[in-house]
């Protein structure tokens, strides 16, 4: 079975930017023993060591566009671009971290929770709370068959 | 006749906060003035007033996601002072072992991710180019090295605190929980790595100096006093202790002062063009007392480190200068040689008979309504002061952060750098990029650092084209 990592990030104290730590509890329940599931508070260097000792990596994170309640799921690669590292780094730089310092290319997704409220606060809103369901089925399948061939990349699930 | 111009760097990158500079040219296109300006604001010495005090360590670990164990001992320190007790030998001893974990993940944060891709690819690289990801083009090793010491001061971080970011585990009379035999041995696994890293990157670091011998020479090279905590025998120490400070010429200025006495030698300025308070040696006065604190202060104020490698080392960088090692460029160096230490003092440490001891707090209520906690936290001495009343809340805080007793050093530091390289004919994103870099070799943590209220004056200056000053809000 494929070594799958879980990467859920956000802040828990933003009230839906936490919604990501929420799914990972339901993950970390669900989800076959050789899945990792951690949650952070944002993407670090150090994630780049972790995920190159993966085979799938699914990033979970809450986006404060699209409507909210919506998931958006997407392919990512380690594709060259521009790249600023202050504080924290994106998905994608954490692929191309872990291809030049580690040579590792695990296949990669990007599941999105499209948030409504961000203010303080460690309450979901109803919107952000309906969509974790659809993101824990999108993460069991991504897991069983590679990604959800109902879902063209990019698109809403 | 030319008119006057400022240069502003709005945000200053590749450091903990928000900040700017401006550089104030003259009519001739001269540095006139420069200046660092802290423009973010916390608050945390104001909103914890009411709190139990046995809510502060928590509460204070807020303060930073990069050293929130550093205000979780000095927090936790000022509590130990609320309740009067002698915390349990093991405790000390984790509490140690807590913030040497954190030295070691902190200082590799700041040198490798932060500084390294200047020293690495030049201070006059592309600012595109300039960051991990052309570190990591130029010498994945160096980054694979940076991210593993991360790790490990990490990893130890998690083990005894149970999270990584906001540990809560360093409590009022100790800590909450013992070591696990089977955290000890991890940890002593990984230390045979970590030391081979930190020996290699210091001769990593010392092979790349040569190339910047200009900015050694202008990188907050002058005369200043330094101050930290050391041990009785004059050792390194980032837990406890007496503070010593030295003059530029390395003598010593004082010594033994009571760092729980803080404010009978230490001053606080505030200014009305940043949120972050100026501290000043109160002997000498404001300006005349200015002093840098962290890893270049800590290795100017000790006599030794207290462990093999590092005193080796150690023994090497003060023959780089016979009297104080002045220029803030070398606060790099210092950090690697703290790394080494960390690593070989958490051995000992780990390694010591007692510290699986089970009996790691002392529990009582409160027996005094004031308390002092310091310590070394990376980026230098750290304060904590709290007074409480008779059911246990918070009345009155403060707090003395390392980056606010620099913030004198870090401006002087800019005005040199600018004065050397800044001119009005031709600005270079080297040159700019130089007067950040001075800054970044102090390390600041802005988020650490902004705490007062109530003492900041708020002025709301409407400027014309000219820079003349149309109107004025000044709110004291």
């Amino acid at each position: 079975m494929d070594r799958t990592l879980v990467i859920a990030y956000g802040n828990p104290l933003r009230s839906d930017d936490g919604v990501a730590w929420q799914a990972a509890e339901e993950l970390k329940r669900i989800l076959p023993s050789p899945a990792h599931v951690i949650c952070v508070h944002q993407l670090t260097p150090e994630l780049a060591e972790l995920a190159s000792g993966s085979d799938l990596v699914i990033f979970v994170d809450a986006a404060s566009e699209g409507h909210p309640g919506s998931v958006l799921c997407q392919r990512l690669s380690p594709e060259s671009g521009k790249f600023h590292f202050s504080h924290h780094l994106t998905p994608q730089e954490v692929l191309v971290m872990c291809d030049r310092l580690y040579c590792a290319k695990p296949r990669a997704f990007l599941v999105s929770i499209a948030g409504k409220c961000f203010d303080h606060g460690e309450q979901f809103t109803p919107a952000a709370m309906i969509a974790i369901p659809r993101v824990l089925s999108v993460v069991r399948r991504a897991i069983e068959g590679g990604f959800p061939a109902a879902f063209e990349d990019g698109a809403a699930c | 006749m030319a008119e006057r111009k400022t240069i502003v760097i709005d945000p200053v990158t590749r450091i903990e906060g928000h900040s700017k500079i401006t550089i104030h040219l003259d009519e001739q296109g001269q540095v006139e003035d420069a200046r660092f300006h802290v423009t973010q604001f916390r608050g945390f010495e104001k909103f914890c007033e009411g709190r139990p005090f046995s809510e502060m360590p928590s509460l204070m670990a807020r303060i930073c996601g990069i050293c929130p164990v550093s205000h979780l001992i000095a927090s936790a320190k000022a509590c130990d002072a609320l309740l009067a007790v002698k915390i349990p030998p093991t405790a000390e001893k984790l509490r140690r072992i807590f913030g040497l974990a954190q030295v070691v993940q902190s200082h590799a944060l700041s040198l490798f991710h932060l500084s390294a891709p200047d020293l690495l690819l030049g201070m006059d690289a592309d600012p595109a180019k300039s960051n991990l990801f052309g570190l990591l083009e130029k010498d994945p090793q160096l980054a694979r090295d940076g991210i593993a010491l991360r790790k490990f001061g990490q990893q130890i971080i998690e083990r005894l605190g149970g999270k990584r970011i906001h540990p809560a585990w360093v409590v009022p009379g100790g800590v909450s929980d013992p070591l696990r035999p089977e955290d000890r041995d991890e940890i002593l696994k990984a230390i045979p790595e970590a030391l081979t890293i930190a020996v290699r990157s210091i001769a990593w670091f010392k092979g790349t100096m040569e190339p910047f011998r200009e900015e050694i020479a202008c990188f907050g090279n002058f005369p200043s006093l330094f101050m930290g905590t050391i041990k009785e025998d004059g050792g390194l120490t980032f837990y406890d202790g007496k503070i010593r400070l030295v003059d530029a010429t390395g003598q010593v200025v004082a010594e033994g002062l009571d760092p729980r006495r803080y404010f009978d030698f230490l001053g606080e300025k505030v200014e009305s063009w940043s949120y972050l308070k100026s501290a000043f040696y109160k002997p000498k006065g404001f300006s005349d007392g200015m002093y840098r604190v962290g890893p270049l202060a800590r290795l100017n104020v000790s006599d030794r480190c207290g462990t093999p490698r590092a005193d080796q080392e150690l023994a090497e960088f003060h023959e780089l200068q016979r009297t104080a090692i002045l220029s803030s460029f070398h606060y790099h160096q210092a950090r690697l040689i703290e790394i080494l230490y960390s690593i070989e003092r958490l051995e000992q440490l780990l390694n010591d008979p007692e510290i699986l001891d089970k009996h790691v707090r002392a529990l009582a209520r409160p027996n005094s309504l004031e308390g002092v906690g310091a310590a070394e936290a990376p980026r230098g001495t750290l304060f904590h002061h709290y007074k409480i009343d008779e059911q246990g809340l918070i009345r009155w805080c403060n707090l003395i952060i390392a980056t606010g007793q620099n913030n004198l050093a870090m401006n002087r530091s800019v005005l040199q750098v600018a004065r050397r390289y800044v001119k009005r004919d031709k600005i270079t994103p080297g040159m700019l990029n130089r007067v950040e870099a001075v800054i970044r070799a102090y390390d600041p943590c802005l988020s650490c650092s902004t705490h007062a209220l109530g003492q900041m004056a708020l002025q709301l200056q409407l400027l014309s084209p000219q820079g003349a000053v149309l109107d004025e809000v000044v709110r004291s």
